[in-house]
This record gives structure tokens, C-alpha cells and sequence, in this order.
């Protein structure tokens, strides 16, 4: 798995605009296989799941779509690969994956309840309904 | 000042005057412990006798012998007449290193660390063991110490194992910091290391008998605390061993605290084994809630997870002892959790993984398509005074009126006078009640630290004891009164010779097991105990040895709030709607009728969960700050050292969505509402950490308009726990705990097998109470 990336994470310089670009769906596919490796090793099962973490990898990439640049495409995904490997070695933690790579993405229980008599919940309620817990 | 109330300032203040002892050390209390104790003892005779003859008391003023001086490296310091020379070191602030003696062990002079120099002495001096004498000089930075003291770390490290990167003890241990400050850099030992076989002592406790320095505070231990003769010592010189006599395992109920001293890595946790080093854990200092004392305890976690459980010092409930059951069950808080809402769609389906929102208005619409008549709550063992306050504010905003508290029999006088139903002497001053009559109770299984405290009386100042209940090995001398109500009543009417040792006595006391207030002949039972406490004198002055003895951390706090059926409650209405909190008795269970809606809030998917339409997951002791109260109605809190798991919550927060949900939403969004709150139902809320002590005794008239039968029926007395390690749902779902209860099994069987002769042994032949 880290050989995988090993290779990829090689400085490359793309010919064309077409092998960046291609470049970048292969990275996110891999990403995407160690998803679920990573759920696993970072215990994040509590906070999330393999399909929420796929949905914020692939707003990072989206993130990115206007650049045409493959120079520009290249070093971006230098960048990608450096953090992808070092998830992957364990040199991040579980609460750097947490701050990037979660809290953006989680959605939790639906926030709107329905209180008798029609009333709005207060914010006590919306806040134990998304497990934000005062400590 | 009354005669009674003098001899007792008299006792009082020779107990101050150890306690600002107490405190004084640095490194630790100085008197205290059973010898000590006998030192104080002495040193205050004149009180004592006093204490016992009340006619002499009045005559005798509260002498105080005087202090004596002695110069500790040079610096005058005063102490008590007869301390030992260690102690004398301690008030001066000055440490001297130590690995035999503790202060709450009888004096084994026996490892040598402690050696000081004694001017006009030729040799070193062992300090704990000598006393002190007027205006001795004493060093101990002397070079001829230093010397001594690395003497004896060289023979203790000669045959000591190099073993600390694997040993469980390794940063927390003496040996270690001492080798530290007096260790040799190198070993002039050519010989080879001594080794010692392993011993098995159960599944609590790991042994490496290698590392053992021999110093025998696990010996004295189990003899003189925890009054079980398992450990000794085999054998002499280099093959002295510590272990059982036969291979069996501990028999104490708090027999993990030989881990805690334990000097050396010989002892540790088996089930800590290897799992965690000690810098790594994160301390939370907390309180136990895994029964009725309440002891005070560090929770050491890493991450998410509890790692292990150790006493902290409090003298006034748990000394620095905790019960097996409080130390060891923590793994049962990462088993059977409950980590989501769950609902039962229809009858009979199973229970489904729900999203909070549709578990609170699931529990919303069962609770409001219930007339009020047919509302149920029932306060479990291990619920927190938060959630209870918070339900009963929430029933009584629908007007539901039968509020139960589990394993009280229903009563709306349950709770009336507070003095009716907490352990009113309080823990340490039980000490002082020269003759006990326990009711009900089998104090080993529900109170193992009060146990302790009584042998001490009952060994050591050889206090009458009897007991009207179930005839159990309680490591003392007992009377056995019988096992029924019929007990009591020869009590009363004298018929019985243990009432002329109560009538004689100047502080008697009376111990009421929970047991008795399960009982359908509760109120029956509980009127002649208050009597027979009247009759023999247990309430006079300030001493009140009326003692209700609970057996779980929820009980107190929900009496105290007074969560008892209203006035217009009909207990025997069949329930429509129940909602268990942290209930999970087999007798609760049983009462609820097929057809109710049951919400269980808790932690565990144990019985109670089982039964439930919806279930709403809680926090454990260890996850919240929560309030409980102890059996003496000592208001203490918890500390959170771990999250909850999932999407569990603190408890009183659930009750509070939900009453939301429902449509009334209580008036508290933070827990310092609630907890204010708490003290506008029950003032004694309003202080933490102390007793605040009830002051009305009814003389016997707490239940005279009791409603329920006051006749006792002639069904036997048990305890109120059947199986000490199992007790609560933490205590089920832990393996140490199921491991503790198939050794024990095996062994009861094993020493059966051995014949009786066993039994003999560690019995006294001469008891205060002859028979
Ligand atoms: S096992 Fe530990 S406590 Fe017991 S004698 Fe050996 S060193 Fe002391
Ligand atoms: S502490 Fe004094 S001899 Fe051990």
C-alpha cells in the first residue's frame, strides 16, 4: 500500500493537462481504498464513516477545479501526497484527522425537532440533539 | 455541659490532637493505624476511662501529656510523648525513606531503610520502631546514614530482578526512586539471583515473587485490615517467601489493596497488566459510586478509556482503602454499553437503533398519552441526584405521583425524617460505639470498608458485636442473635442477654441493612429498630447510633429529594407508563405490568434495557460530574474522566430534552440551575463534601403513622447482596468481576475439601461475649 504511494508521491512532471488531471482521479481513487484503513487505525467510527470522510476527501479536491495549470496541478498533488502519506504512516493523529478531515464533514441527527405545541426547540435541545456537549 | 457530652469533648479532643498530627507529616499521616491507635490510646488514658465511667468524667479534666522536644538535624520540634522517631522526622518536614513501615500497619521494622543516626547511639537506628526520648538528637543526613541507607539498597538490589522496562510498577515505585537517590551504580554480587516461584492469589491480584523485598505490609495487610490469614511468610533467610499457605486465592473483599502497598513491583493489578505505563494516564480525583460508601478514588485514563481505579485518602470515609468491586469492575464500563437510543417499534419487536429525536418523542408520546394516575418513575441504584431531581421535577409536571425508589418498599413516609434512613453516626465515628447490634445486614458483601473499620473495633477494643440476620464470616467475633423479626423483639423485651450489653454501653449502635427496607414488613421491622434504638439509648447528646446501612450510591440522593410516592399516589395501580432510571432489579422488573410503556435511561443494556420501549443511553460514574450521596448523606461529586460512548449524554441533560420534547420543558438549561435547583428541595445539597448532620429524631415515633403493616413477618433476614462482585449492571458486565466469582466458587469448594481444621485456626477462643 505505502509502495503505492511511495511511487506516486515521486516528484512527476506531467506532459499534458489530460495526464494531470488523470493523475488526480487515480490519487483520489487510492485515497479513497485506504478510507476505510484509516476508519479503522484512527478509530473515527464513533465521529464518522468511510462514505462521510469520501465526501470531504472529494470536497477537498473539488475545492481545486478551476486550476488548469498542470505545473500549477503537479505540486498540488505533491502537497496531496505528502499528507496522504503521512496518514498513512502514522505520523498524524487521530485529532489532526479530526480538525481537517471531520468536523467539517459530519452531520449529525437531524437538528430540527418537532416540540409539542408547535414551539421552536430551544437551544439546549438543538444543541444535545448534535452532541455538543457543555463540559 | 452535660456529663455524657464532657466525657465525649474529652474523647474529641484526644482525637483532634492525632488528627492535627495527622495532617502535619509531609509525607503522609503520622499516627493512625492500629498500633498507632493504641498509642493515642494510651496516651489518652486518662479520656478514655473517663469515656467509660461518665461519673468520673466530670472530675478528670482533658489533660494533654506534655509535649516532648527533640532536635531533628539540629531543628527543635515538639511531638506527642511516645511517637516514634520517623514521626518525630515527619513533623519536622524532614523524609525519611521507607519501604515496611505505613501508618495504618502494625510496626515490622524489618527492611532497614530507615535507619538514622541517634547521638550516644554506636549504631544506626531504625526510626520507625524507635521511640522517641526526651531532647534526642537525631540526624539524618549524616554520612554514616547515607552509608547505611546504601547498604541496604545494595542487599535489597542484589537480589532484586533488572526488570523494570517490563514491570508494571516501573515510575511509580519506591524501590526505583529510591535506588535513585542510594542505589550503586554497579553490583559487586558475582553470585546469581535469587528467584522465586509465582503465586497465584486470584484474578485480581498479579504476582512476580522475585521482586519481592519482603518488607510483609501485604502480611499485615490481610491480617490486620482485611482480617483474612491468607498471606504469610514460608521459610528463612534467603528462602523466606511471601504467598499462601496453599495455593488458593485471596479471600478478602478488599484484598486489591495489597497492590497499592505493595513498595514493589511483586504485587500489581492483573487485570491493569501490561495494558498502560503510569506517565501515560491522565488522573481524575472522583468518587466511587459502585456502593453506599462512596470512597475516594483517582480514575487514571488514557484516551477514551479507563485504565485502572485507585483509592485516594479520606479519612473520614475510605482511609486509603476501596473494595474490589469499586477498584476492579471499571472494565465493565467498556462491555454491553449503551452508545445509541434505541426504540421498540410494536409489542414483542426487537429493540431498533433510533436517532435521539425519534427516542425522545417516542418516550414524549408514551408519556403524555398516559393519565397521570398510571405514571410510574423508579430511581435505580446507580442513578445521580442531577437525573433524579430532574425526573421528579419532570413527573411532577405531569402530575404523576408514584415515584419509587428502587429497593425501598414504597412509602410516603420513606423519607420523611432524614435521620430515618442515613448511617447517622457517620463512618469514622462508628469507631467510637462500644457495643453493635447489625439487622439485616452482611456488612462483608455490602460495605466491605466499613467491615474493616469494625473489626478494628471488635478486635482491638474488643467491642461487642451481634448480629440479627443472615450468619456470615464477617472476619470478627459475632453474636448471633438469630435470623428473624423475633430477634428484635427479644431485644426489646429483654429476653435476649445482648440487650443488658446495649443498655450497658454508652454509645451503642444500630446497623440496618438495605435489606430490611426491601422487605414487604419494612415499616414493621424499621418501627421496632427505632424503638429498641430509643430503649438502649442510641440518641443522646451528639451521638446518634441510628444507622441505615445502603448498599448502592442512588439511594441516599433520591430520599433526600424526596422521591417517595406523593399523597395522592396509589402504589397499587398497575403503571401505564414506567420510567426506569438506571433501574435494572429483578424486583422492580417483575412489578411492572406486560402492557406498560417502559423507558429505561441508562448505561448498560442490562435487565432493565431489556424490558424497555425505549431506551435512552446515559453516562457512567466515570462520565459525568454528577452528585451522590453516601450512606452517611455525605454530599460528594463525581468528576468526568472519560467521554461518554457515542451518542450517550449526561444524564439529567436527557430528562431535560425530553421534558422539552414533551412540551414543558423544566426551567434549567445548565447543571448550576439544576443544581440549585437541587438545594431548594433538599438544603443539604447545597454543600458538598461534608455530612450535614441531621439533627430531628422522632424518639421513636418516625413511623408510628406509618400506613403500611407494622407487624414484621418471621421471613428470615438476608443481605441486601447476594453476590458481591455482580452487584450492579458495571459489576455484571465486567469479566474480572465473572472471573472473581468462578475462583471464588472453586475455592469455597477447595477449602471444603480441606476439612474444618482450617476453620479453627483463626478463630480467638476468648470473646467479650463468651458463648
Ligand atoms: S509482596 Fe510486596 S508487600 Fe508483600 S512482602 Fe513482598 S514487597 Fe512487601
Ligand atoms: S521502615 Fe523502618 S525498618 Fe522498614
Amino acid at each position: 500500500m505505502s509502495s503505492a504511494f511511495a511511487n506516486a508521491a515521486a516528484p512527476r512532471i506531467s506532459q499534458t493537462l489530460a495526464e494531470a488531471q488523470f493523475r488526480s482521479r487515480s490519487l483520489f481513487r487510492q485515497v479513497c481504498r485506504e478510507l476505510p484503513w484509516v476508519v479503522r487505525n484512527y478509530q473515527l467510527q464513533d465521529v464518522t464513516n468511510v462514505a462521510g470522510l469520501r465526501k470531504v476527501v472529494a470536497g477537498e479536491f473539488r475545492k481545486n477545479v478551476q486550476v488548469t495549470d498542470k505545473q500549477m496541478i503537479d505540486l498540488l498533488l505533491f502537497k496531496a501526497n505528502a499528507e496522504i502519506t503521512n496518514l498513512l504512516g502514522h505520523h498524524t493523529q487521530r485529532h489532526h484527522i479530526l480538525t481537517r478531515y471531520v468536523e467539517k464533514g459530519v452531520k449529525v441527527a437531524p437538528t430540527h425537532v418537532q416540540v409539542a405545541g408547535g414551539k421552536n426547540a430551544s437551544s439546549f435541545l438543538e444543541g444535545f440533539l448534535q452532541g455538543k456537549m457543555k463540559v | 455541659m452535660s456529663v455524657a457530652s464532657m466525657s465525649m469533648w474529652c474523647r474529641a479532643s484526644c482525637r483532634a490532637s492525632s488528627l492535627s498530627l495527622l495532617v502535619g507529616g509531609s509525607t503522609g499521616p503520622l499516627l493512625g493505624g492500629i498500633h498507632n491507635n493504641a498509642l493515642v490510646r494510651t496516651l489518652s488514658s486518662s479520656s478514655a476511662s473517663a469515656a467509660a465511667t461518665p461519673a468520673a468524667a466530670a472530675a478528670v479534666a482533658p489533660e494533654e501529656p506534655p509535649p516532648v522536644e527533640v532536635f531533628v538535624n539540629g531543628e527543635s520540634v515538639q511531638v506527642p510523648k511516645g511517637v516514634s522517631v520517623m514521626q518525630a522526622c515527619d513533623a519536622a518536614g524532614v523524609d525519611v525513606p521507607r519501604f515496611c513501615y505505613h501508618q495504618r500497619l502494625s510496626i515490622a521494622g524489618n527492611c532497614r531503610m530507615c535507619l538514622v543516626e541517634v547521638t550516644k547511639s554506636p549504631k544506626p537506628v531504625a526510626s520507625c520502631a524507635m521511640p522517641i526520648m526526651p531532647g534526642m538528637q537525631i540526624h539524618t543526613e549524616t554520612p554514616l546514614v547515607k552509608k547505611a541507607r546504601e547498604g541496604v539498597m545494595e542487599f535489597l538490589l542484589a537480589n532484586h530482578p533488572l526488570d523494570c522496562p517490563i514491570c508494571d510498577q516501573g515510575g511509580e515505585c519506591d524501590l526505583q526512586d529510591m535506588s535513585m537517590a542510594y542505589g550503586s551504580d554497579r553490583g559487586r554480587f558475582v553470585e546469581e539471583k535469587r528467584a522465586v516461584e509465582d503465586k497465584n492469589l486470584g484474578p485480581l491480584v498479579k504476582t512476580v515473587m522475585t521482586r519481592c523485598i519482603h518488607c510483609t505490609r501485604c502480611v499485615r495487610f490481610a491480617t490486620e485490615v482485611a482480617g483474612v490469614h491468607d498471606l504469610g511468610v514460608t521459610g528463612r533467610g534467603g528462602s523466606a517467601e511471601i504467598g499462601t499457605y496453599l495455593e488458593k486465592a485471596l479471600t478478602s473483599e478488599m484484598s486489591g489493596n495489597v497492590i497499592d502497598l505493595c513498595p514493589v513491583g511483586a504485587l500489581t493489578s492483573k487485570p491493569y497488566a501490561f495494558t498502560a505505563r503510569s506517565w501515560e494516564l491522565r488522573p481524575t480525583e472522583s468518587v466511587d459510586a459502585t456502593d453506599g460508601i462512596g470512597a475516594s478514588i483517582r480514575v487514571d485514563a488514557r484516551g477514551h478509556e479507563v485504565m485502572r481505579i485507585v483509592p485516594r485518602l479520606n479519612e473520614s470515609v475510605n482511609e486509603e482503602w476501596i473494595g474490589d468491586r469499586g477498584r476492579f469492575s471499571y472494565d465493565g464500563l467498556r462491555r454491553q454499553r449503551l452508545d445509541a437510543p434505541y426504540v421498540r417499534g410494536e409489542k414483542g419487536a426487537p429493540l431498533r437503533k433510533a436517532t435521539w429525536k425519534d427516542a425522545l418523542e417516542a418516550a414524549a408520546h408514551g408519556l403524555r398519552s398516559t393519565p397521570s394516575t398510571k405514571l410510574m418513575a423508579v430511581a435505580g441504584k446507580l442513578a445521580d441526584a442531577e437525573s433524579i431531581c430532574a425526573l421528579k421535577d419532570l413527573m411532577a409536571m405531569y402530575d404523576g405521583q408514584n415515584l419509587q425508589v428502587e429497593g425501598v418498599t414504597p412509602s410516603s413516609d420513606a423519607a420523611d425524617v432524614r435521620s430515618s434512613y442515613v448511617f447517622n453516626s457517620t463512618l469514622e465515628r462508628i469507631e467510637e460505639a462500644d457495643a453493635i447490634l447489625l439487622v439485616g445486614t452482611d456488612l462483608r458483601k455490602e460495605a466491605p470498608l466499613l467491615n474493616s473499620r469494625l473489626r478494628r473495633s471488635a478486635v482491638y477494643d474488643c467491642v461487642p458485636v451481634a448480629s440479627v440476620g443472615p450468619d456470615v464470616d464477617l472476619t470478627y467475633p459475632k453474636k448471633d442473635l438469630g435470623d428473624s423479626a423475633k430477634a428484635i423483639d427479644d431485644l426489646l423485651s429483654g429476653a435476649s442477654a445482648f440487650r443488658a450489653v446495649l443498655d450497658g454501653a454508652s454509645k451503642p449502635a444500630i446497623i440496618v441493612g438495605a435489606h430490611v427496607l426491601s422487605r414487604p414488613d419494612a415499616y414493621g421491622v424499621l418501627s421496632k429498630c427505632v424503638q429498641l434504638a430509643n430503649d438502649v439509648g442510641c440518641v443522646s447528646g451528639d451521638w446518634n447510633g441510628y444507622n441505615v446501612l445502603h448498599e448502592c450510591a442512588g439511594r441516599v440522593a433520591a430520599l433526600d429529594l424526596g422521591f417517595v410516592p406523593g399523597p395522592k399516589a396509589d402504589v397499587a395501580t398497575a403503571p401505564g407508563f414506567v420510567y426506569l432510571m438506571n433501574a435494572d432489579d429483578e424486583a422492580t422488573l417483575a412489578s411492572i405490568p406486560e402492557d406498560a410503556f417502559v423507558v429505561y435511561q441508562g448505561h448498560h443494556g442490562d435487565a432493565g434495557a431489556a424490558r424497555a420501549n425505549v431506551v435512552l443511553p446515559g453516562a457512567a460514574y466515570t462520565e459525568k460530574g454528577a452528585t451522590y450521596v453516601n450512606t452517611e448523606g455525605r454530599v460528594q461529586r463525581t468528576k468526568r474522566a472519560v467521554p461518554p460512548p457515542g451518542s450517550a449524554r449526561e444524564d439529567w441533560e436527557v430528562v431535560r430534552a425530553l421534558s422539552e420534547v414533551a412540551g414543558l420543558a423544566l426551567p434549567y438549561d445548565d447543571v448550576d440551575g439544576l443544581r440549585v435547583r437541587m438545594a431548594e428541595v433538599s438544603p443539604t445539597f447545597a454543600s458538598v463534601d461534608s455530612v450535614q448532620q441531621s439533627t430531628i429524631w422522632l424518639n421513636g415515633s418516625t413511623y408510628a403513622a406509618s400506613k403500611g403493616s407494622s407487624k414484621a413477618s418471621t421471613a428470615p433476614f438476608t443481605s441486601s447482596i447476594s453476590n458481591y462482585f455482580q452487584a450492579d449492571v458495571i459489576g455484571r458486565s465486567s469479566k474480572t468481576m465473572a472471573r472473581c466469582v468462578e475462583t471464588r466458587g472453586e475455592m469455597y469448594a477447595k477449602t471444603h475439601d480441606v476439612g474444618s481444621t482450617l476453620g479453627e485456626l483463626g478463630e480467638p477462643s476468648a470473646h467479650p461475649l463468651g458463648d
